[in-house]
């Protein structure tokens, strides 16, 4: 039994298609090709999981970028910033793993959409501070920062509804 | 069938935000605990994470204080290294400070600095006491062979408070 092979199969029981094929319904999207969406549901996974691992490991600088925004009392500080490292390093290896694909993205969707508002707030407040958001480097909350969320959120949300019309469509 | 299917989406995806939210109370439980005390507990147990995290990372980095800064100066005994952006040294520095941010990629040191004796007393500082350039930088010249590095702490805007000769050049 090739275990790779049989998991790509559970998980992506449809058949070959040409990289975008044209929707056979109104209303439903274009799909794209099995493998290319396991690369960026891959790639998806890996940027969260490694964002997440991060901020776990520097919790005490993601607490002060999460103050530093100035929009939760001190009470939920903390609790948010326990939590948020933990929902994205958990929903991308789930993801990573192809366990609850659907509501991995959905809550990924959902991380990404409270941190657009939270930056738009801040923007339009004129604050000049490190977003608490970035990889390698430290960012600044800004259009860059915005637009690069702005395209994860595109993406978990095409995945989302990839993976939703493959199922249900 | 399909508000049904987005619903069970959310349920998936509200277990796995719980889940999250279970493990980070219980591995960043003393930051959650601070936060519910209070903006200055909070800000409190900030302070001692970072003292400790740096005494860990920063081992062995000697501080000074303002006071001995302003002799070192008076006294024309060190070299005084802005690690803060260029930019910020631009606006204003101390005067006769050279600039060398921690993300120097450079091979060659900045003038100045290249041919310095590795016994020459330099004093390398940051914006305030929450930047840690400044010691990143102090540890780069350490690692490049200079024994006399000391880091002043508290940083430009104490000194610039204090009334202390700065410049643009």
């Amino acid at each position: 039994m090739n275990l790779i092979r049989d998991w790509g199969k559970n998980l992506y029981p449809c058949p070959e298609q040409q990289v975008l094929s044209p929707p056979k319904t109104k209303g439903e999207p274009m799909k794209i090709n099995r493998w290319s969406r396991v690369v960026l549901e891959l790639a998806l996974a890996g940027i969260f999981l490694y964002s997440g691992l991060q901020k776990q490991l520097h919790p005490d600088e993601f607490v002060k970028a999460v103050m530093a925004y100035k929009i939760l009392p001190s009470e939920l500080v903390g609790l948010t910033a326990a939590t948020l490292p933990a929902a994205e390093g958990a929903a991308g290896l789930l993801l990573a793993l192809g366990y609850k694909k659907r509501s991995c993205l959905l809550l990924l969707v959902l991380l990404v959409c409270v941190f657009l508002i939270a930056m738009l707030i801040t923007m339009l407040r004129g604050l000049n501070i490190d977003c608490g958001c970035s990889l390698f480097l430290s960012r600044q909350v800004g259009w860059v920062a915005f637009m690069e969320d702005s395209l994860l959120l595109v993406l978990a949300g095409g995945l989302y509804c990839q993976e939703f019309f493959e199922r249900h469509g | 069938m399909t508000f049904r299917v987005i619903w069970q989406d959310l349920t998936g995806a509200g277990l796995i935000l719980a889940l999250a939210a279970i493990f980070g109370l219980w591995h960043h439980w003393p930051s959650v605990k601070a936060s519910f005390r209070g903006q200055s507990a909070l800000a409190a147990y900030l302070e001692e994470a970072r003292n400790q995290r740096r005494e860990t990372v920063y081992k062995g980095i000697p501080t000074v204080s303002l006071s001995q800064v302003h002799e070192l100066f008076q006294r024309q005994k060190a070299l005084f290294i802005d690690a803060r952006p260029t930019a910020e040294y631009a606006e204003l520095h101390i005067s006769g400070a050279i600039n060398l941010p921690p993300d120097h990629q450079e091979k060659e040191l900045p003038n100045g600095l290249a041919g310095t004796p590795q016994g020459q007393r330099i004093v390398v500082y940051c914006s305030q006491v929450s930047c840690e350039a400044s010691l990143k930088v102090a540890q780069k010249l350490r690692s490049l062979g200079y024994t006399q590095v000391v880091v002043f702490l508290d940083g430009f805007r104490v000194w610039d408070e204090a009334g202390y000769p700065v410049s643009l050049d």
